[in-house]
């Protein structure tokens, strides 16, 4: 019982802060991002299992986290109105070659990043973008106005 | 197809929030003209947690020389961290675990607090019966079993 009751506060808190942080930095990660992560997950792991070392406590942790991770994606698939808290909206970054402060700022995102992730998906400048929206993993689309 | 394996993984998370694989504490009792005892303790524990199991006695005559006696699966597979208040002397009565303490006036009440942890390796049904004795003489015994999960 005890058990399962960290687990869906590790998760919920897990939840709470990969939602604060923000799209953009989990979907890019540097090397002490990384590194960062690995030694969260042993934290959080400490602090879930404690010192359960069995198989049964590995199993209801697992399962667990697989029906929490179910629950969401079907509350975020019935209920549209929750897609938002759970999932994010995709955010408009550039319109008609001109990047969006307001929303950049929201994301800290700099326009040097939005050029560079342009770049490299082999567009020269902003200028040639129409449309560059955010998405809900964290990726920027860009639409040229050539696929017009 | 998908369905039924969701609902195999539910059933391990259904089964711990009804605290079938533990460590919830139940509490037993058993009683005799002379003493009342009573064994709060988990019945069933995972490999590695920490545990605590409260003995209380309350005497209902006096009682020379109380002596807990522990049955093996307090001691096996089992870290024995502490006993609280310390027994005035501990033996061993074949496998079992023999606490001495000071006399109890009828009235008294004493009550015990012992801290384990179960050692990673340990699995299946321990014998965890508690008997109170006045020096030999059996006053009161509440037979438990403790199941370890691997």
């Amino acid at each position: 019982m005890d058990l399962v009751a960290r687990t869906v506060v590790v998760f919920l808190f897990i939840f709470i802060v990969t939602r604060a942080v923000g799209r953009r930095e989990l979907s890019s990660m540097e090397p002490f991002d990384l590194i960062l992560l690995v030694v969260i997950g042993d934290l959080v792991q400490q602090g879930v299992t404690q010192s359960d070392y069995s198989v049964t406590g590995s199993i209801l942790v697992v399962a667990t986290i697989a029906l929490l991770t179910v629950a969401m994606s079907y509350l975020s698939f019935r209920f549209r109105s929750l897609r938002p808290v759970l999932e994010g909206e995709p955010l408009v970054l550039v319109e008609d070659g001109r990047p969006i402060e307001r929303n950049l700022r929201r994301e800290r995102i700099t326009v040097d990043e939005l050029r560079a992730a342009a770049r490299e998906q082999q567009l020269r400048s902003l200028e040639d973008v129409h449309l560059a929206v955010l998405e809900t993993s964290g990726r920027i689309s860009f639409i040229p106005y050539a696929d017009e | 197809m998908r369905r039924l394996l969701l609902a195999l993984i539910a059933v391990p998370v259904v089964l711990a929030i009804a605290g079938a694989l533990g460590q919830a504490t139940v509490t037993r009792s058993a009683a005799s003209p002379r003493a009342h005892l009573e064994l709060s303790a988990p019945a069933v524990l995972r490999g590695g947690l920490m545990w605590r199991a409260r003995i209380t006695i309350r005497a209902r005559a006096a009682i020379e020389h109380p002596r807990i006696v522990l049955a093996p699966g307090y001691v096996n597979g089992m870290q024995f961290n502490t006993i609280e208040p310390s027994p005035a002397s501990e033996a061993a009565r074949g496998p079992r675990l023999v606490l001495s303490y000071d006399k109890l006036a009828a009235g008294d009440e004493l009550v015990v607090y012992l801290q384990f942890q179960v050692d990673p390796t340990t699995t299946g049904r321990q014998d965890a019966t508690v008997a109170l004795d006045d020096e030999t003489l059996p006053l009161a015994r509440i037979v438990h079993t403790i199941t370890v999960l691997p």
